[in-house]
């Protein structure tokens, strides 16, 4: 127990939460990777030897014990581990979609399985942790982290030329600080919780340094106007290495119809609905788009699909496509896989 | 394409049972717990110098905040992207969006303007927007009967809304259900 004092009782929840000897209890999170402060609270994970895993892994317990620590509590078996390893470990970095899929929270569970430090049956602990690398997490955070720079340096640009100012700033304050993280991954500084970003660059450049400075400067863009924020966020993100992921096309994503959102005719009319509660009227263009995504299409795809059903140019096509491809995800009306 | 636009909103606003089940859900759960932790953090990290981390969620929290803010006025029930927050509250009181504005745009530098602007984000979304006032349970989550008890009320809120036929918006029952039961038994084992 190097994270907590030595009043802490973590062997004791431990004892309580184990429903066998050959239980494993470990903690991770903020304290152990050595940015914590008296207000964090401790990451307990238990994974059970057998039996069901907990549907929801996230619980809160709120100040168990002595010293006041907030405890978040997560359970699993050591099925859902060897999934979840399996699944990161087989994820392959060159792959533009496997990447994008692959959830934060995922890769967050791996790093801290990866670096966890036991409660309770450290040789089982010693165990699980031959299949949760470090360095694999440091590799796909890179490149997940590195893919969502630069599509949201291009949605920024685009709302920018849409004359979205305030979107076009926000995905630009995204862009850049995707881009830190994944060279901070680069760097072996891989620890998923981006909250702790500044603090990662400071620990391993220091606070006077290049890095440090820049990104701090963009983090808001104070009194530089829109457009020449975004001009100096996308020469960050070029120096932090984006431009390698630019290449790998963004339009490989496939676009589908969101769930719970359904279209339905009335007359002349398409109504889609969301959630039973949203309502947007579509135009028969627009609706003959809505039920081309039934199936998931990459963009290139519905925009030729578009062209060809309406007659229209290609670039006539992806015009129009582009317009409410940005308006449905503006309502999450689609998802990207 | 064509003279009309290709999509139009017709109603951001749920029914009244509906949109009165979400706020209930939002405020509790999400405005009591989260932004309660919010500021917890806040506080933590400034006492340890971590300003980085304290920017990093104050900026967070301020368009969170108007994310509750929107679900709480009903103006919204999906969560919208950071990059449409603005201009949706700008619909709805366009002074509230420009105080919201001017901190999203601010770049405050040194240790003693980030924790300035911490404060300021914190006095926005409790006062400005209200959200302290608007949650029964908000304040700061330090002691078990608080978590249980948002807990508790959270899951009689997704009983409403499941009732209703909303889905998306708070976890499903069972989810409640399991994690209320593996909580109680913890706490049972704790004291024995």
């Amino acid at each position: 127990m190097t994270a907590l004092g030595p009043s802490f009782p973590a062997e004791r929840i431990a004892r309580e939460i184990i429903t066998a000897p050959e239980d494993i209890v470990f903690i991770s999170g903020s304290l152990v990777e050595g940015f914590g402060n008296e207000n964090s609270d401790l990451d307990l994970f238990l994974v059970r030897h057998e039996g069901e895993p907990t549907p929801d892994p996230r619980l809160v317990l709120a100040t168990v014990g002595v010293e006041g620590a907030y405890v978040d509590y997560e359970v699993y078996n050591l099925a859902n581990m060897a999934a979840i390893s399996a699944a990161i470990n087989a994820t392959d970095v060159s792959n533009f979609r496997a990447v994008w899929e692959t959830s934060l929270d995922r890769i967050d569970l791996y790093y801290r399985t990866a670096v966890a430090e036991p409660v309770h049956n450290p040789d089982g602990l010693r165990r699980l942790q031959r299949d949760f690398d470090r360095g694999v997490a440091a590799r796909l955070l890179q490149t997940w982290t590195g893919l969502r720079s630069v599509v949201k340096l291009q949605e920024a640009r685009e709302s920018l030329d849409d004359g979205y100012a305030p979107q076009a700033l926000v995905s630009a304050q995204a862009a850049a600080a995707h881009a830190a993280d994944s060279y901070l991954a680069s760097q072996g500084e891989a620890y998923p919780n981006l909250k702790w970003r500044y603090e990662k660059i400071e620990r391993r450049f220091g606070r006077d340094s290049a890095l440090f400075r820049k990104l701090w400067a963009l983090k808001s863009p104070g009194t530089r106007a829109v457009p020449a924020y975004l001009d100096e966020v996308g020469a960050f993100c070029d120096e932090m290495g984006m431009s390698k992921y630019a290449a790998w096309g963004v339009d490989s994503l496939l676009l589908s119809q969101a769930r719970e959102v359904r279209l339905f005719p009335l007359g002349q009319r398409h109504l889609l609905v969301q959630n039973k509660t949203m309502l947007f009227e579509l135009n028969a263009f627009a609706a003959s788009i809505w039920r081309a995504l039934r199936r998931p299409l990459t963009r290139p795809q519905l925009v030729e699909r578009v062209a060809k059903r309406w007659r229209m140019s290609a670039d006539e096509a992806a015009r129009d496509v582009d317009t409410l491809l940005r308006s449905w995800k503006r309502y999450r009306l689609v998802r990207e896989n | 394409m064509a003279a009309k636009p290709m999509m139009t909103p017709v109603s951001r606003r749920p029914e009244r049972p509906a949109e009165f089940a979400v706020q209930q859900y939002v405020l509790i759960a999400i405005a009591g717990g989260a932004f309660a932790g919010f500021g917890f953090d806040l506080a933590g990290g400034l006492k340890a110098g971590q300003h980085g981390m304290v920017f990093t969620m104050a900026r967070a929290a301020l368009r969170s905040s108007i994310r509750i803010y929107l679900k709480a006025s009903g103006a919204v029930v999906v969560d919208p992207p950071d990059e449409e927050v603005y201009d949706l509250v700008r619909l709805e009181d366009p002074d509230l969006a420009e105080q919201a504005w001017r901190l999203e745009c601010e770049n405050p530098m040194t240790d003693a303007e980030i924790a300035s602007y911490a404060r300021r984000v914190q006095a926005f979304y409790e006062d400005a927007l209200g959200i302290k006032q608007m949650s029964p349970v908000y304040k700061q989550m330090n002691r078990e009967r608080d978590w249980g008890r948002m807990f508790k009320m959270s899951r009689q809120v997704a009983e409403m809304l499941e009732h209703l036929g909303v889905n998306g918006v708070a976890p499903r029952l069972h989810r409640f259900d399991n994690l209320l039961r593996e909580r109680k038994n913890i706490k049972r084992g704790l004291k024995t």
